[in-house]
């Protein structure tokens, strides 16, 4: 009776350690598995941060183009506007009235300047210059 | 690129008309020209200057997308 109940209280105990040491070797497989996914997210989270990092630069590269392309759009309007200011200033008819030579000179560099300034402006090389240089260039108004 | 011809432009009035039209026969060989008024002319410039502007601004969309669609080249090389 005595041997059995020692026999038993061994056998619990055997079984107790034996749990024991199933549950430590399944916690250091489940901190291993725990390790390796950190690892996992902190390259995920550095991927991420670095994506970011780019779209925000993207960002702020095409929000700087955009106040380029503007300013360019309102630049190319310079030559109309000043072109209505000269004849608001001047009254045409009378000047040519007055000094028909003159004017016909005046005139005549205006238009030549105007086909050289046409030419110009549809020339694909300089297109192509203002591309690579990454600026444009409105100095022909 | 456009290749544009150039047009002789004659201001006229009263004080050179004579002078204009003896010139005029001599250089092109009749005495028959088409005149425009001193408003239509400022018209005819506007127009043009109308007509530049369109280019120039289609000009700097062309080189906003070819700027936009590039390769960031900084991102490149810190890559």
């Amino acid at each position: 009776m005595f041997s059995s109940i020692r026999i038993a209280i061994v056998l619990t105990l055997l079984a107790a350690a034996g749990g024991g040491f199933l549950y430590v070797k399944k916690l250091q497989s489940d901190l291993e598995t725990a390790r390796a996914n950190v690892a996992k997210m902190e390259v995920a989270v550095q991927t991420s941060e670095a994506s970011l990092a780019l779209e925000r630069a993207e960002s702020k590269r095409l929000n700087e183009l955009n106040l380029q392309l503007g300013d360019d759009l309102r630049k190319a309007e310079q030559y109309g506007d000043e072109l209505r200011n000269t004849l608001q200033k001047h009254n045409l008819t009378h000047l040519a009235n007055k000094k028909p030579g003159l004017i016909e000179k005046r005139m005549q560099n205006a238009t030549n300047k105007l086909w050289d300034d046409l030419a110009d402006i549809t020339n694909p090389d300089r297109v192509q210059q203002s591309v690579d240089s990454g600026t444009t260039d409105t100095s022909s108004n | 690129m456009v290749q544009l011809n150039d047009v002789k432009i004659y201001v006229v009035s009263a004080s050179n008309y004579e002078e204009f039209k003896k010139e005029f026969e001599a250089k092109n060989g009749a005495d028959a020209y088409i005149a425009i008024s001193v408003k239509d002319y400022e018209n005819l410039s506007l127009n043009f200057a109308e007509l530049r502007r369109y280019i120039e601004q289609q000009k700097q969309i062309i080189i906003y997308y070819e700027e936009a669609l590039a390769p960031d080249e900084k991102s490149e090389t810190e890559q």
